[in-house]
């Protein structure tokens, strides 16, 4: 993955918040996929990339397309991974400070928080520059058929060195 | 029924029903295709503009409410709604083309599914707007483009609904057009159809009608041939002399034949014989009272006496039958048998009137022809036997009934006697009479002859004045005498003929069986002989034959018959006797009649002189010798004289 990571204020503030516990465990070896549109020319992306698109670190995919979060609510598997395994972040606290990026005139992170992976799919599906984590599991069902889950450091879900678990 | 005007017609008339029907048929395809396009293209795709518009409508609507609301939870079910409408409506625009629309109405959907598709992809993008969180951003795009390429997409879904209208109203106007050609074109074929069936059945009627008249006719025709046939072997029976029963029973039986129940009866009278003949398949009562019929002759004609026919008529009612009477006549219109002819009432004696009036009139006919034909042979075999003038038996049947008495006596063992009558002088009485009064005395002696002889006697007349008379069963030869002198008695009366009172006389001359002879022909011979005799002794007696006259009667009788044809036959000659003078010279000639017959040889005039004159041929010969004589006497003084003569001279 060929992109520039911008390392901002909100990335250190967020570095700093990894510290805070995580709002929900993942149940231990779950494995998670992110996923984005099949329009999407990114097809690998690195934990460290991935970490900062959810950061607002990185805010807009190389085709210069800004990068749209989909989130799972809070409490649910794929957020507490993100939170706990991915940004070492508590949700209450990754939402303050991404409020505190755009209070600080950053270019504000546009996510949007769904209620289950398949809506999330869905999403990706219907927002060309949207990117979701979801569980494995779920992207196996019909309705995220039509999304592209990305390989993470080389590696897709079930593979030998796959890192989102 | 004259058949070929309707023949001619049916060509015609069948080329039209084909023309029809092909035009029918054709026009009926091109309604039901058009039928087909304008179900499948109208119908379908009106119902498929109509699935479009909702599905659009439906499309549009998911997608504004995907606009009303900012969480994307909820945000996305619409969208999906959008999508999956957006789906129906790519489905449809397929099942769209698969009706095969006409250009007109495809390039309407063609333009549609454009403008839908620009509008899918600003809604994407609006819908990715929403998602995004942008609703400001989203409603911007919608109001600059979504909307205008939703709105146009509309446009051109109206368009397609009135291309499909205008389509419809096309293909509605053709298939009217299209049947009301059919239309034309099958009633067309119905009608030339109905007329060649008319035609056909007409035709059919008339062949069936023919049918049944030729069938008719030929019945007929056979029936007048086996009538034809029948009337043959009558003619036949006719012509062959057969029975007249037989005959009139054949024509009796041929009402039977051509119908059953009918029947007739014939009468005929044959020598004042009444015969009948009846029917057998007539009522028995019917039968017995004909059989019982009496005639009666009304001013020649046989009839039935009124109260006979109303008998006659009462039972032919009761046996239902109509009778039909017939008088049958020759053909000098004279009564010669009747005719009765029976048919059952309610039918016919035939098929039809014409054949019923000539089987009566063949009927009538056949009778007359066999009742005539038989009197006819009868008289013509009466003639044959007969004597014309006498009515006595002739020398031909007069020979049979010695024949038959001779047989009848070989086995009674009785006598025959043949007597020969010749009348004494009965030239001179024709001669000085007349022929008509000779012929007079002639039928008066032939009268007397018959009234004296027993019934189962025969008199005959077998030349001019000679007659005979078998008396059969005598017991002796004396009997023959008794029959002689008592015949001899009655011909001496006096005759009162056309105002003469002449006294006649006859010789005659007896023969008996078997003393004189065992044949028929010498018995007469001899009574010819035995005849001559008694001219010979003195006339007005007779003579029984007495063999020792036999040779030299047989000689004189023998030289009179052929003397009869001496003078035709050339068998008179003449020789000269020369007269000398007493000085010596020659006076004249004395001629000699010499005759020389080819049976007889040489006969002196000394024996056939005197039996000429006894014969009355001696005036005839001495003509001849006459007229011989001058003749060679003439030529003598012509110097023709034959060598002999001259050397005399």
């Amino acid at each position: 993955v060929r992109f520039a990571l911008k390392f901002s204020n909100t990335t250190r503030t967020l570095a700093l918040l990894g510290c805070l516990a995580p709002s929900a465990a993942p149940a231990a070896g779950e494995e998670f996929s992110a996923i984005v549109h099949r329009s999407n020319p990114v097809e690998n992306l690195s934990v460290k990339d991935l970490r900062a698109m959810f950061t607002g670190a990185i805010s807009h995919w190389p085709n210069r397309v800004k990068i749209v979060l989909a989130q799972r609510e809070s409490g649910s598997p794929p957020n507490g991974f993100l939170m706990a395994r991915l940004l070492n972040t508590s949700w209450r606290d990754y939402k303050r400070s991404l409020e505190t990026m755009e209070f600080e005139g950053q270019e504000p992170v546009t996510f949007r928080v769904l209620n289950s992976d398949l809506a999330a799919c869905k999403f990706v599906f219907n927002v060309p520059s949207a990117l979701a984590l979801i569980a494995t599991s779920s992207a196996a069902s019909p309705e995220c058929r039509d999304v592209r889950v990305l390989r993470i450091d080389g590696a897709l879900p079930s593979q030998e060195g796959y890192k989102l678990k | 029924m004259r058949r070929w005007p309707l023949l001619a017609t049916i060509p015609v008339l069948g080329l039209a029903a084909i023309w029809g029907s092909a035009i029918g048929i054709i026009e009926l395809r091109h309604a039901v295709d058009r039928s087909q396009d304008l179900y499948r293209v109208d119908t379908v795709g009106s119902q498929i503009e109509s699935d479009l518009e909702f599905q659009t409508q439906e499309s549009r609507r998911a997608f504004l409410y995907a606009l009303a609301v900012t969480d994307p939870n909820q945000q996305l079910p619409y969208v999906d709604a959008a999508r999956e409408a957006d789906e129906e409506v790519r489905g449809t625009i397929q099942r769209f083309r698969q009706i095969q629309a006409p250009e007109s109405v495809t390039a309407s959907i063609r333009d549609f599914e454009q403008s839908w598709s620009a509008y899918v992809q600003t809604r994407n993008d609006v819908v990715a707007a929403i998602l995004s969180g942008d609703s400001k951003g989203a409603m911007e795009v919608d109001q600059r483009r979504g909307n205008d390429t939703f709105l146009a997409a509309l446009r051109n879904l109206h368009a397609l609904k009135k291309a499909l209208e205008d389509h419809a109203r096309t293909q509605s106007s053709r298939v009217d057009r299209t049947l009301k050609e059919c239309i034309v074109g099958l009633a067309l074929f119905v009608a030339a159809t109905f007329s060649i069936v008319s035609a056909l059945l007409k035709i059919n009627l008339a062949r069936a009608v023919a049918a049944r008249a030729l069938a008719v006719t030929n019945h007929e025709l056979e029936k007048a041939q086996e009538m034809d046939s029948r009337r043959v072997a009558i003619l036949e029976m006719v012509g062959t002399h057969a029975p007249l029963g037989k005959a009139l029973a054949s024509i009796a039986a041929l009402p039977s034949w051509n119908q059953p129940g009918a029947g007739a009866a014939v009468w005929s009278i044959v020598e004042n014989t009444l015969l009948y003949q009846v029917s057998s398949d007539l009522p028995e009562p019917l039968t017995n009272a004909l059989r019982s019929k009496s005639f009666e002759r009304v001013e020649g004609r046989l009839n039935l006496s009124m109260e006979e026919e109303r008998k006659l008529a009462d039972l032919a009612s009761q046996a239902n039958l109509a009778e039909s009477i017939i008088p049958l006549q020759n053909a000098t219109g004279d009564a010669i048998g009747l005719l009765l002819i029976f048919c059952p009432r309610g039918g016919a004696c035939s098929s039809s009137a014409d054949v019923r009036r000539r089987v009566s009139s063949q009927m009538a006919q056949l009778a007359a022809l066999a009742i005539e034909s038989t009197l006819l042979y009868e008289r013509l075999a009466f003639q044959a036997q007969h004597d014309v003038l006498t009515g006595l038996p002739n020398r031909l049947l007069f020979q049979d009934r010695v024949q038959q008495a001779i047989l009848r006596a070989q086995r009674s063992r009785r006598k025959v006697a043949v007597l020969w009558f010749d009348l004494d002088r009965f030239k001179q009485i024709n001669d000085s009479l007349g022929h008509r009064v000779g012929d007079e005395l002639l039928c008066e002696f032939a009268r007397r002859l018959k009234s004296s002889i027993r019934e189962s006697d025969t008199a005959a007349r077998i030349g001019g004045d000679e007659f005979v008379v078998l008396a059969a069963d005598l017991d002796g030869a004396a009997d023959s005498q008794v029959v002689a002198e008592k015949l001899m008695k009655h011909i001496r009366l006096s005759m009162a003929i056309s105002g003469h009172d002449l006294r006649i006389s006859a010789s005659a001359g007896v023969s008996v069986y078997p003393d004189h002879g065992l044949e028929p022909s010498l018995l007469m011979r001899n009574a010819d002989l035995a005849m001559y005799q008694a001219k010979r002794a003195g006339r007005d007696t007779f003579q029984v034959f007495q063999k020792e006259l036999s040779d030299s009667m047989g000689r004189r009788l023998e030289i009179e018959q052929e003397l009869k044809g001496a003078i035709d036959n050339g068998e008179f000659h003449l020789v000269y006797q020369p007269l000398i003078g007493r000085q010596d010279q020659l006076i004249g000639f004395e001629a000699l009649l010499r005759w020389n017959n080819r049976k007889l040889g040489s006969v002196s005039p000394a024996e056939f002189i005197p039996i000429a004159e006894e014969a009355g041929l001696i005036l005839r010969i001495g003509e001849w010798v006459t007229r011989a004589a001058c003749n060679d006497g003439a030529r003598w003084m012509n110097g023709e004289f034959p060598a002999s003569v001259r050397d005399v001279k």
